[in-house]
């Protein structure tokens, strides 16, 4: 056996090196290279060397692939898989309501696959309705403050409290969710500001303080898997804790490169979105998809829609108004929202319905009467109660749901 | 031996063994120093991310004295690179003044150009379109008036360019 090559293996953000046999094939340095780039099947491996993709079969002394040379590596993004959204699968039949209604039955898996497509996130972050939503504090305490398990942890961590009453932190928030990017971004400033203070005397004893005030609940409050966020902390975060105390060394991450996965997921993402028009499908992202999908985050939307109080706000007519005219004037967005809905996508008669139907539910909205009659709690609390009913209908005796429909 | 072909073997052996970031160079022909085939790696947050564009960099025998020609063999949309595949950026032109005056002495070929300046300006031609003298005036149009439509056009290319 002669001797190891060592070969660098380059993305366009990090380089991993191997050592193989000089007559392996790319096919076995493929193989090394799996060990050392996480979420990665070998499919998606791209080996490309003096301007050709590498075929699986071609070996390295074929190719004068000598001792510490590089080639270059593209891992590509997951080819899109559809998840089945495990709410709408075995629960078919949903009741076809003569009008139908976006708050009522089909609104929950609605609400939760826009939750997994990043893209339509951004859309609807995107939004002046929502934005309008999200830029008036009253609302967003109003929303935070009912949530049960935001609650239990302000009652551990009264400091975090103070979130709550600035704006700012909740529009960066917000704006985090809607931009990847700007995690990252984020983080990496962060690293860079700690990695600054433990080069000061006494910086040390300043940042173990801060850590166990702060982070460590922090952190402790996201391991009951209720946290929102919790799915943010994806690997690099998870040895964050893991590292405090040594002094941080590493490399910054690239912050325009795509790390492994979560950006180049994203960009394929959208080019996979483009090719279906407007008609997206979820795409899981890692990261931001897994925070999405969480279960935190799933009931926070769906104590959104049952807190008569927040129903309420939704259906103030300034907030109605702004609804009415971004869905008039924007039908693709409504469009993509029926479209990606599992319900809709599990029957499409209801969604065509469901678009047909668009214009007078327009209609509707616009009626004063209608208004008055939605901004009333006890309606909003009726309606609640059908959404429960038909949910409780579906898990008891879905036979009895299909009749009705 | 001519100054070009040693030049451009010096180029090579160097961008084989230690490649540079967004491209990877290699020759079409063993035999023909004077013909490079190149794989534009599509920029990371780009439309063209994903991709990979196989490209022909044509030099000429009085290289580095005139810039070489380079042409993408992979279909691609975009305002500066017409719908043969030449790529048009003032880096290629031939040195002197620009009979439309539009481009500066210096922003057009000057010996000491390598094949990896070239192509790091290639791929910040894919980041950032030059509107002013697009190639390809429909792209260009597209891209101003109908966004939607060109990353369309774009994210074909970009799966096609996947499959070849």
């Amino acid at each position: 056996m002669t001797d190891l090559i060592k070969i660098n293996a380059k993305t366009p953000t990090a380089t991993y090196d191997v050592e193989i046999a000089p007559g392996a094939t790319v096919s076995e340095l493929k193989d090394q290279l799996l060990t050392k780039v996480a979420n990665a099947t070998k499919s998606q491996l791209c080996v490309i060397y003096t301007g050709k993709i590498l075929k699986d079969e071609e070996t390295l002394d074929q190719l004068k692939i000598g001792d510490g040379y590089t080639v270059h590596l593209v891992v590509r993004s997951a080819a899109a898989p559809r998840p089945a959204p495990a709410a709408a699968a075995p629960t078919q039949p949903t009741p076809q309501q003569p009008t139908p209604n976006i708050f009522g039955a089909g609104a929950m898996p609605s609400a939760q696959s826009m939750m997994n497509n990043p893209e339509m996130m951004r859309q609807v972050m995107d939004n002046p309705m929502v934005q309008s939503m999200l830029s008036n504090p009253e609302f967003m305490r109003t929303m935070l403050t009912s949530n049960p398990q935001f609650q239990q942890m302000l009652e551990r961590n009264p400091e975090v409290g103070h979130i709550l009453n600035d704006p700012s932190i909740m529009r960066q928030t917000m704006e985090m969710i809607r931009n990847p990017n700007m995690f990252q971004e984020m983080m990496r400033n962060h690293d860079l500001a700690m990695r600054n203070l433990q080069g000061i005397p006494g910086g040390e004893a300043a940042l173990e303080r801060l850590y166990n005030d702060v982070q460590a609940p922090l952190l402790n409050s996201t391991t009951g898997g209720n946290n929102p966020f919790a799915s943010l902390r994806n690997e690099a975060g998870r040895d964050r804790s893991d590292r405090a105390g040594q002094e941080n060394s590493e490399a910054l991450p690239n912050p325009w490169g795509p790390p492994a996965g979560a950006g180049a997921g994203a960009a394929t993402g959208t080019a996979s979105n483009e090719s279906v028009g407007n008609n997206q499908q979820p795409t899981p992202v890692p990261g931001l998809g897994g925070m999405l999908n969480s279960p935190g985050m799933s009931s926070l939307m769906q104590q959104m829609m049952s807190n008569p109080e927040m129903t309420r706000s939704l259906f103030s007519p300034e907030m109605m108004r702004t609804m009415r005219e971004t869905m008039r004037s924007n039908p693709s967005l409504m469009d993509s929202i029926i479209g990606a809905s599992p319900a809709g996508q599990a029957n499409p008669q209801l969604s065509n319905l469901m678009r047909q139907r668009l214009p007078e539910m327009l209609e509707m909205m616009e009626n004063p009467e209608m208004i008055q009659a939605m901004q009333n709690p006890r309606v909003a609390e009726a309606f609640r109660q059908i959404q429960e009913g038909v949910s409780i209908l579906r898990t008891e005796a879905p036979q009895l749901l299909g009749m009705m429909g | 031996m001519e100054q070009s072909s040693l030049l451009l073997k010096k180029q090579l052996a160097e961008l084989r063994r230690v490649p540079v970031d967004g491209f990877s160079a290699g020759l079409a022909d063993d035999n023909d120093i004077y013909k490079w085939e190149v794989l534009v790696i599509g920029p990371p947050d780009t439309l063209y991310e994903g991709g990979f564009f196989k490209a022909i960099l044509d030099f000429p025998r009085d290289y580095p004295q005139k810039p070489p020609k380079m042409k993408f063999t992979s279909e691609i949309w975009h305002p500066n690179i017409d719908k043969e595949g030449n790529v048009c950026i003032s880096i290629l032109h031939d040195p002197g003044d620009d009979k439309w005056g539009y481009e500066r002495p210096e922003e057009r070929w000057l010996p000491v150009h390598t094949v990896e300046t070239i192509l790091l300006s290639v791929i910040s031609m894919l980041t950032d379109p030059n509107f002013e003298s697009p190639a390809n005036v429909d792209a260009a149009k597209m891209q101003r008036e109908n966004y939607t439509d060109f990353k369309k056009k774009v994210a074909q290319c970009v799966r096609k360019s996947q499959e070849e």
